[in-house]
């Protein structure tokens, strides 16, 4: 089974580790404005969620490229760009639920950006510090969720009785 | 340049002009950033003697090599100006979002110079920099204020703010950036409120280069193996936030209570991070690229204290709790809340309070001058006094002006408890005599993050050492007081100490600048910081004669506990001190001290 990247918001506390680390591992500098994953932060309630690409099963953004830049990357599942095919035209943009693709600029030309899983080895997930970002086989980690839900139930129960 | 972004901005808030200058690389080098660079640029400009509240007075922003990096906690800078409070240098430091996000918009410092002639706020979008008239923001809270900034300008901006605290020139206001972090201690917001700033709003898209990836990755992953086996970093912290202080201080019998008479609170308890935990705390919250998370987000749900935000941190609990003889969890938390919003310091807030309680109950302020029944315990009284404080109402307009000047009114300067004017936080040096000698030398006055002998005293940590001994604490104080120069230059927070040693701190910044220090070259940094503090000091009139401790702390015996009959030994200290330092025995810095390390 392929690995997944997973999501917790409640462990969320908001450091930006993910920001950081990516944007070293893929512009070799500290720059969360070129980062393929984004904290996003709601102020008034202090939540924050880290978003990033859900390497869809059908992906708008592999169906819209008109020049087949965007595949599925089949050892690790990642969608991702190619980028001597990408021309830079904003279409994976228009069209991704998420909003999790991006633009940058490098040597005076524009082109597309997300998130390609590090190749498998996603440097948020090794750096997040209380695991807000998961990567590994989806039941294996929800299995753990199951179990967590389960001890809870297990307890009542037994104060009930 | 790695690590440093090599711009300083500079705003002329008089002739509302904005030019931006190349950082000099040489003294980057030789005061790293933040705290340091920030003091040296500003002892070079400004001239000590003036007045803390005047046009000439500069408030500079400065961030070091280390802000916006993934290196452990890197999210801080520093507020370097004259401090109201105290006359000396003030270098106020804070974290969150705003700091690192002042690099990515490319400066490693903002200096504010001059006086605005209306109310306004800057715009600092990358390279472009705007004065906009900030009319209608003024008088609004700080939560208010970022809310109508966000509205206008989107949430990728990050804020910085005075509220009507900083407004009021309160002396001890705050800069309170990403709505509830603060640059807190020192006045830092009373000099922005008299320049007629409002607020700082900055969003960067360039990046903080690394000199050396492969290595830098390779540090933290070390710092961060570090911080996971620190019971402090990886479980105190996490768990209970800097709360987890509470009740281990109050085991040591230097909890201060009822304004220093006594070292231990019958309610600490429930004003402790265990109860704040079970009973208020909904979440951690942590600043840029830290894996501590001790920020604490709370939620009193109803009652007359309702309300929600970010804190109680321990210095606050202990000052509206204890230090006033109150164990009410509810109101101590409101209190934080009313100072986030209003922009106070709740050290100096609660302590002062605390101050004006002993008065009151000596007989020497009356009820009818406070217009508060404002006696030991009384949890609505206190949340009025600080109420009444931001906006200076009635005996709030003399809460404002700190303890010390509250008390001298009085003719007893002796109730406040407070070195060069600002007051202690929460350990009673009776009990923890190192803390004593950091409280009576630091730079900025009564203060417990210039050297926290707390963290050996009493925590055991890098080792545990006597708190009730006088010796060897000098040659402590002085090493701690280097480092944190070191640590709060480089921009990381003096949290990653618990489980970081220098060695640690020399290999991030190594790895980030690559500019070939060596360790002790990095000490070095520390200790010229240290030196150039001091006699920016000596020239604003606050001499070596200031180097003391109130009264109370040297005369009177603590009263039980485990540091009964304890004073602080703080001449024998303060000798060894002032010779470990390289000064003359009177304390004054020698030329040649000044020439060694190249100020």
């Amino acid at each position: 089974m392929r690995k997944t990247l997973l999501i917790n918001p409640k462990k969320c506390t908001g450091c930006r580790t993910c920001e950081l680390v990516c944007s070293l591992e893929h512009t070799d500098e500290f720059n969360p404005s070129l980062s393929r994953v984004t904290m996003i932060n709601f102020p008034e309630e202090i939540i924050t969620i880290p978003v990033t690409c859900l390497h869809c099963q059908e992906p708008s953004c592999k169906n819209v490229c008109p020049t087949g830049a965007i595949e599925r990357d089949k050892e690790t599942g990642a969608v991702v760009i190619v980028d001597e095919k990408c021309i830079g035209c904003n279409m994976c943009l228009m069209v991704c639920h998420i909003g999790a693709i991006s633009t940058v600029e490098q040597e005076r030309l524009e082109y597309n950006v997300k998130c390609n899983l590090c190749d498998g080895e996603p440097e948020c997930v090794e750096f997040c510090p209380t695991g807000a970002l998961e990567f590994g086989r989806p039941d294996d980690m929800l299995l753990t969720r199951k179990k967590k839900v389960a001890n809870q139930l297990r307890s009542l129960i037994e104060e009930a009785i | 340049m790695n690590g440093w972004m090599g711009q300083i901005l500079r705003i002329n808030l008089t002739e509302e002009t904005v030019n931006v200058e190349e950082l000099d690389q040489t003294l980057a080098k030789d005061y790293i950033g933040a705290r340091g660079l920030g003091t040296k640029i500003f002892c070079d400009e400004v001239e000590p003697t003036v007045d803390p509240l005047a046009h000439e007075n500069k408030l500079i922003f400065a961030t070091g090599p280390l802000t916006g990096t993934a290196a452990v906690s890197g999210s801080r800078y520093n507020v370097v100006t004259k401090s109201p409070l105290t006359g000396t240098i003030a270098a106020s430091n804070s974290g969150g979002y705003f700091p690192s996000e002042l690099k990515y918009a490319g400066y490693d410092v903002v200096i504010f110079e001059g006086k605005a002639s209306r109310p306004v706020y800057i715009v600092i979008d990358d390279d472009q920099v705007k004065i906009e008239s900030a009319e209608e923001l003024w008088g609004e809270t700080i939560l208010e204020t970022d809310n109508q900034l966000r509205a206008k300008y989107g949430d990728n901006f990050r804020i910085a703010a005075i509220g009507p605290a900083g407004e009021n020139l309160v002396k001890f206001a705050c800069i309170m950036n990403d709505r509830e972090r603060a640059a807190g201690r020192s006045g830092v917001g009373a000099v922005m409120g008299s320049k007629n700033l409002k607020a700082v709003i900055v969003r960067g898209t360039q990046g903080v280069r690394v000199a050396n990836k492969g290595k830098f990755k390779d540090v933290l992953r070390n710092c961060l193996g570090k911080i996971k086996e620190s019971g402090v970093t990886n479980e105190g912290l996490p768990a209970l936030g800097t709360a987890v202080l509470v009740n281990i201080i109050s085991e040591h019998g230097n909890l201060p209570t009822r304004n220093f008479q006594k070292g231990n609170f019958e309610g600490a308890e429930q004003v402790s991070g265990e109860a704040l935990a079970d009973e208020l705390l909904v979440k951690n919250k942590a600043c840029a690229g830290c894996p501590i998370g001790c920020g604490r987000v709370s939620l009193v749900p109803d009652g007359e204290y309702k309300g929600f935000g970010e804190g109680p941190e321990y210095e606050t609990l202990w000052a509206f709790g204890p230090d006033c003889g109150i164990d009410n969890l509810e109101a101590i938390t409101k209190d934080n809340f009313i100072c986030n919003e209003l922009g106070l310091d709740t050290i100096t807030m609660g302590t002062t309070i605390a101050c004006a309680m002993e008065m009151y109950e000596e007989g020497i302020i009356t009820k009818d001058e406070l217009g508060l029944e404002l006696e030991f315990g009384n949890a609505q009284a206190m949340v009025e006094a600080v109420k009444l404080t931001g906006t200076r109402e009635g005996i709030g307009d003399l809460l404002a002006e700190g303890s010390y000047r509250l008390a001298e009114k009085y003719d007893c300067p002796e109730y406040s408890m407070s070195s060069k004017k600002q007051e202690y936080p929460a350990y009673d040096p009776r009990g923890s005599q190192g803390m004593g000698l950091e409280y009576a030398t630091s730079n900025r006055g009564g203060c417990h993050v210039r050297g926290y002998l707390t963290s050996p005293e009493i925590l055991g940590i890098p080792e545990a050492i006597d708190p009730l001994t006088i010796e060897g604490k000098a040659e402590w104080v002085k090493i701690f007081q280097d480092l944190t120069g070191v640590v709060d230059a480089s921009g990381i927070c003096l949290f990653t100490t618990f489980a970081l040693g220098g060695g640690d701190i020399h290999e991030l910044l190594e790895a980030v600048t690559g500019v070939g220090y060596t360790e002790e070259e990095m000490m070095k940094v520390g200790e010229r910081i240290w030196n150039l503090e001091r006699l920016f000091n000596y020239e604003a009139g606050v001499g070596p004669d200031e180097d003391k401790l109130a009264k109370r702390l040297v005369e009177e015996p603590l009263p039980e506990g485990p540091a009964e009959g304890k004073v602080v030994g703080l001449e024998t200290m303060l000798e060894e001190y002032y010779q470990l330092r390289g000064w003359t025995p009177e304390g004054d810095v020698k030329e040649e001290k000044i020439a060694e390390l190249g100020i």
